[in-house]
């Protein structure tokens, strides 16, 4: 265990913005804080990067005793706002002397994250000049330019154009392998893309936390479409094995069938009431709509 | 012009070239600067026509240095 | 104290990329040198002018060296000060509004080394500015009106350069304490006046007063040594400045968030 959070509370005078949260992180685990704007992620990252007193709670990393644990945290904000009179080097130069990485160590350190962030041929240019995508890029420069133990990035992606989105995508799947990382978004097909492990969080609670995978199963209730020759009003609703039944129109519904060996009974029922089926399909749900469930709980 | 001949340039001098550097440092850093606070042609003129204030008023309000 | 070396590098560097370095020499050095070439060329200023009646005969006694020097301080009292507010309002309400301070907190970074970095840098531009302007004044003043003793000169700057230190307290809290950088200059400017008006109309209550060190170093410029009301203002002052920088840390340190 890397990180542990324990009831982590962020309230402001009219809103607590973040409520009592718990989780913890594995090392070298990719996690993605999902969750609507307005959530509390943005207050949850900034604790973290010990940037934001918490109300009431503990974050302790393991086998850290000291108090201050920033030198091990590697923080991008959303809107990273550099120094723009300094060139991309100088402000990497800058930010590693500040984390301590020994002057030696540094010289090849801001090379190597310069080339990983294709900045290279930017480096001396004054950072004023900057696109934003370049900007996002030497935001995460200098988020990793320490090699810090945790990296924690604030919507990382989420300003940018599609191509720009893919290239820190990128970034952030090669860096998987070197350090553990803690991402937010409000888009779940990012989480999805490069995390394996997702925190939700809604209305400054936590709603759900684990792996992807078993969030997929967990909420994943069959689904059921008929479609029948004839009008199919009241056929379905006194068998007690169906519930949300959904009318697609007079001849067709959805409904949630938690059995699925009672198939039989229900063509049972069909034909009882001599109703022809002409259509019979499972309906999977997606990631999406798994997602959904859990946040409206 | 009896007032001026009574004056000593060699005095007077330092004081001007000190304004001159003034405004061609304030003028410089105008005309380099991507974006002023304000239009840069009405920078460009308070630096020039506004002796000394002007370019004060340049480099505490003027430049964004965002 | 590495962090603090870095942030001072920092800020020195800033402040010669945004021409601090050359704008507020000048303008000092511009108004030093103003004083005693204005009292100098006077008489030719008041005929120049032109609105005396036929016949009166201008009679301005010459002001010594030391009177010349006296004005001078007053005019970085005034004109001075507004302009050391000016020049460091947005030095800690810029980086916070802009976000620029998120990068720096988020490594280990005390508020007593960012706060101290940007106190010592920022005099240090103020210290400099003032000693260039100061000399050079002198060096018109002896060549102008008569020779000021060198030792003289010397003190009157340092007891001076207290106000500095003070002003450039009040600032840094102040920035501290409001996030628009008009906002901090307003305060700043405020609360200059306020005490520099008190001191003006209370000197007895008020002997203590930053306020009062030019009136000290006037003093000493006109009479030479100095007695001991003139120690506790240079005691209170430093005090004074100490506590206001304390203040200035605490007020860092209880900033809500470091985020924009």
């Amino acid at each position: 265990m890397l990180v542990t959070v324990e009831n982590l509370s962020k309230h402001y005078k009219d809103h607590k913005a973040v409520n009592s949260i718990s989780f913890s992180i594995e090392k070298g685990r990719c996690i993605a804080l999902l969750g609507p704007n307005g959530a509390g992620k943005t207050t949850t990252l900034q604790m973290l990067a010990g940037l934001l007193e918490p109300t009431s709670g503990k974050i302790t990393f393991a086998g850290y005793a000291q108090k201050d644990y920033r030198p091990l945290i590697g923080f991008l904000p959303q809107h990273p706002a550099f120094f723009n009179w300094m060139t991309a080097r100088e402000f990497l130069q800058f930010a590693g002397g500040l984390s301590h990485v020994p002057k030696k160590k540094l010289a090849a350190r801001i090379e190597e994250t310069l080339s990983f962030v294709s900045l290279e041929e930017v480096k001396n240019k004054k950072i004023g000049s900057f696109s934003g995508g370049m900007k996002q890029r030497l935001g995460m420069a200098q988020a990793l330019l320490h090699e810090p133990e945790l990296l924690i990035l604030d919507e990382p992606v989420s300003a940018l154009d599609p191509s720009g989105r893919r290239d820190v995508l990128k970034l952030i799947e090669q860096l998987k392998e070197r350090m553990t990382i803690l991402f937010s978004t409000h888009i779940l097909h990012d989480a999805e893309q490069v995390c394996e492990e997702i925190l939700m969080l809604k209305d400054g609670q936590l709603k759900w936390n684990g792996p992807l995978e078993s969030l997929k199963t967990e909420f994943d209730t069959l689904a059921v479409k008929i479609v029948t020759e004839e009008p199919l009003f009241g056929v379905l609703e006194p068998l007690d094995f169906i519930g949300d039944i959904e009318y697609l129109d007079n001849h067709a519904a959805k409904f949630r069938m938690d059995d699925q060996t009672k198939v039989n009974q229900l063509l049972h029922a069909l034909l009882k009431a001599e109703k022809t089926l002409l259509h019979y399909e499972i309906i999977q749900d997606s990631l999406e709509d798994a997602y959904m469930k859990v946040m409206e709980r | 012009m009896d007032i001026l001949s009574g004056v000593n340039w060699a005095l007077i001098a330092p004081l001007i070239v000190l304004q001159a550097i003034l405004m061609v440092a304030a003028l410089a850093s105008c005309l380099k600067q991507e974006e002023t606070n304000g239009p840069k042609g009405m920078w460009i003129l308070v630096i020039i026509f506004v002796n000394i204030i002007g370019p004060v008023l340049y480099f505490v309000i003027g430049r964004r240095s965002a | 104290m590495k962090n603090f070396f870095i942030l001072f590098k920092k800020e020195m560097k800033e402040s010669v990329r945004n021409g601090k370095w050359i704008w507020l020499p000048i303008v000092l050095m511009i108004i030093g040198v103003s004083q005693p070439l204005t009292s100098y060329y006077m008489p030719q200023i008041l005929e120049a002018a032109g609105n005396l009646p036929e016949g009166a005969v201008i009679d301005i006694p010459t002001p010594t060296g030391e009177e010349v020097l006296i004005g001078t301080l007053s005019q970085y009292g005034t004109i001075g000060s507004l302009l050391f507010v000016l020049s460091m309002m947005g030095v800690i309400s810029q980086e916070r509004q802009n976000g620029s301070l998120t990068l720096v907190m988020v490594r280990p970074v005390s508020a007593m080394q960012y706060i101290g970095s940007k106190f010592l840098a920022q005099l240090s531009i103020l210290f400099s500015a003032l000693a260039a302007s100061y000399l050079l004044t002198w060096y018109y003043t002896n060549l102008l009106f008569n020779y000021v003793p060198w030792q003289l000169m010397l003190t009157s700057f340092l007891v001076y350069s207290l106000w500095i230190v003070f002003i450039a307290a009040v600032t840094i809290f102040a920035g501290t304490l409001l996030r628009s950088s008009g906002g901090i200059a307003g305060a700043s400017i405020l609360f200059l006046s306020l005490i520099s008006l008190l001191t003006t109309l209370l000197p007895k209550y008020m002997k203590w007063s930053p306020a009062s060190l030019r009136t000290q170093a006037s003093t000493l410029l006109m009479e030479g040594p100095w007695d001991s009301a003139s120690w506790l203002v240079v005691y209170s002052t430093i005090g004074l400045s100490l506590l206001l920088f304390s203040l200035a840390v605490f007020g860092f340190k209880r900033f809500e968030s470091f985020g924009s």
